[in-house]
C-alpha cells in the first residue's frame, strides 16, 4: 500500500499537478471536498503562490487540510484556535526538515527571475526537490492527523 | 451592499477571518459549499494561521481566482500560467496600494510573536486595518474578471 507521502508525489511526478495540488489532492476525499475542485482550488499556489515568491505550494496544501478536518460550529473560534495551533506546529517541525517555508528559499531560485526560473528548470529542481517538500508536507500531515 | 462591503462588514464583525471573509463573498458563484470553503480557509487568517506569511485576504483571492478556472486533467499546465499572471497580476495591484502583501508588514506586527499579538491586540488593528486589506482583495479580484 502505498503511503501519503508516496501518493503526494506520485501526484506530482507522475500526474503533473502543481505542489499544492499534489498535498491537497491526497486527503481531500476523505474529508469531504472533491477532488476537481480541490485542483481548481489550489491550482494557482504552485511555486510560492503563483510565482510570486511567497510560502511553498506543498505547505499551503496542508494548511487547507488542517482547516477542513475542524468541525465547523456557529462559534468557529474553537476551531480556528485549532487550526492555528496545528499550522504553527507543521511550520515548525517542516522548518526543522528543510530550514524554511518559502518557495525561493526551499528551491534555491527565485522564480520570480526569469534566469532562476530558467536555471531551475534546467537543474530539473520541480522535479527532485519539490517531488520531497511535498512528500514531506504529506507524511507531516498524516503523522500530525494522528497525534 | 456589494461584494466588497460584505466580506468587510464580515471582518470588522469578527463573524469570519480575512481569508473566510474575501472567500465567503464569492462562496456562490465557485461550485464549492460554504462550511467547506469556510473550513479550508480557517487557517489562513493572521499571515497564515500566525506564521508571517501572506495576508488571508490575498491567499483567499488566489483561491477565488482558481476556482473560476477550469482544469482539465490531459493538460494540467494551460490554465495554470494563465492564473499565475492572474495572481501575479493581483499581487502588483495590492502591492501598489499597499506596499506588500505580507501581514507582518501590513499590520506593523508579527501575530506570531507573543508582543505582536499583544500589540495588535491593545491597537485594535484587526478591526481597523484588516476590514481594508479584505475590502480591496474582493475588488481587484472582482476588476480582474
Amino acid at each position: 500500500m502505498t503511503t501519503k507521502g508516496e501518493q503526494a508525489a506520485d501526484n506530482l511526478l507522475k500526474e503533473h499537478m502543481n505542489c499544492a495540488q499534489s498535498v491537497l489532492v491526497t486527503f481531500c476525499e476523505d474529508l469531504g471536498l472533491d477532488r476537481s475542485t480541490a485542483l481548481r482550488l489550489t491550482m494557482g499556489f504552485g511555486g510560492g503562490e503563483g510565482h510570486t515568491g511567497g510560502t511553498c505550494g506543498a505547505v499551503i496544501g496542508a494548511y487547507m487540510v488542517f482547516g477542513l478536518q475542524q468541525e465547523l460550529k456557529l462559534d468557529m473560534q474553537p476551531a480556528k484556535d485549532k487550526t492555528v495551533a496545528r499550522i504553527m506546529e507543521f511550520s515548525k517541525r517542516f522548518r526543522e526538515m528543510h530550514k524554511s517555508t518559502l518557495c525561493p528559499e526551499l528551491l534555491g531560485y527565485d522564480i520570480r527571475i526569469e534566469e532562476h526560473f530558467k536555471s531551475a528548470v534546467k537543474d530539473n529542481a520541480f522535479v527532485k526537490k519539490c517531488s520531497v517538500f511535498v512528500k514531506d508536507a504529506a507524511e507531516l500531515v498524516e503523522k500530525m492527523s494522528n497525534e | 451592499m456589494n461584494k466588497s462591503e460584505f466580506a468587510a462588514s464580515c471582518m470588522t464583525t469578527q463573524v469570519t477571518n480575512c481569508a473566510q471573509s474575501v472567500i465567503n463573498a464569492f462562496v456562490d458563484e465557485l461550485g464549492i459549499d460554504r462550511a467547506t470553503a469556510l473550513k479550508l480557509s480557517l487557517g489562513f487568517g493572521g499571515g497564515m494561521g500566525h506564521t508571517g506569511g501572506t495576508c488571508g485576504a490575498v491567499t483567499a483571492a488566489y483561491m477565488v481566482l482558481g476556482l473560476k478556472q477550469d482544469f482539465d486533467p490531459a493538460s494540467p499546465k494551460k490554465n495554470r500560467d494563465k492564473l499565475y499572471a492572474l495572481e501575479q497580476e493581483f499581487n502588483k495591484r495590492f502591492k501598489k496600494i499597499y506596499g506588500t502583501v505580507n501581514c507582518t508588514e501590513l499590520l506593523g506586527h508579527n501575530l506570531g510573536t507573543e508582543e505582536g499579538a499583544a500589540a495588535v491586540k491593545e491597537k485594535g488593528l484587526s478591526a481597523k486595518l484588516c476590514p481594508k486589506f479584505v475590502a480591496t482583495a474582493v475588488e481587484i479580484v472582482e476588476e480582474m474578471k
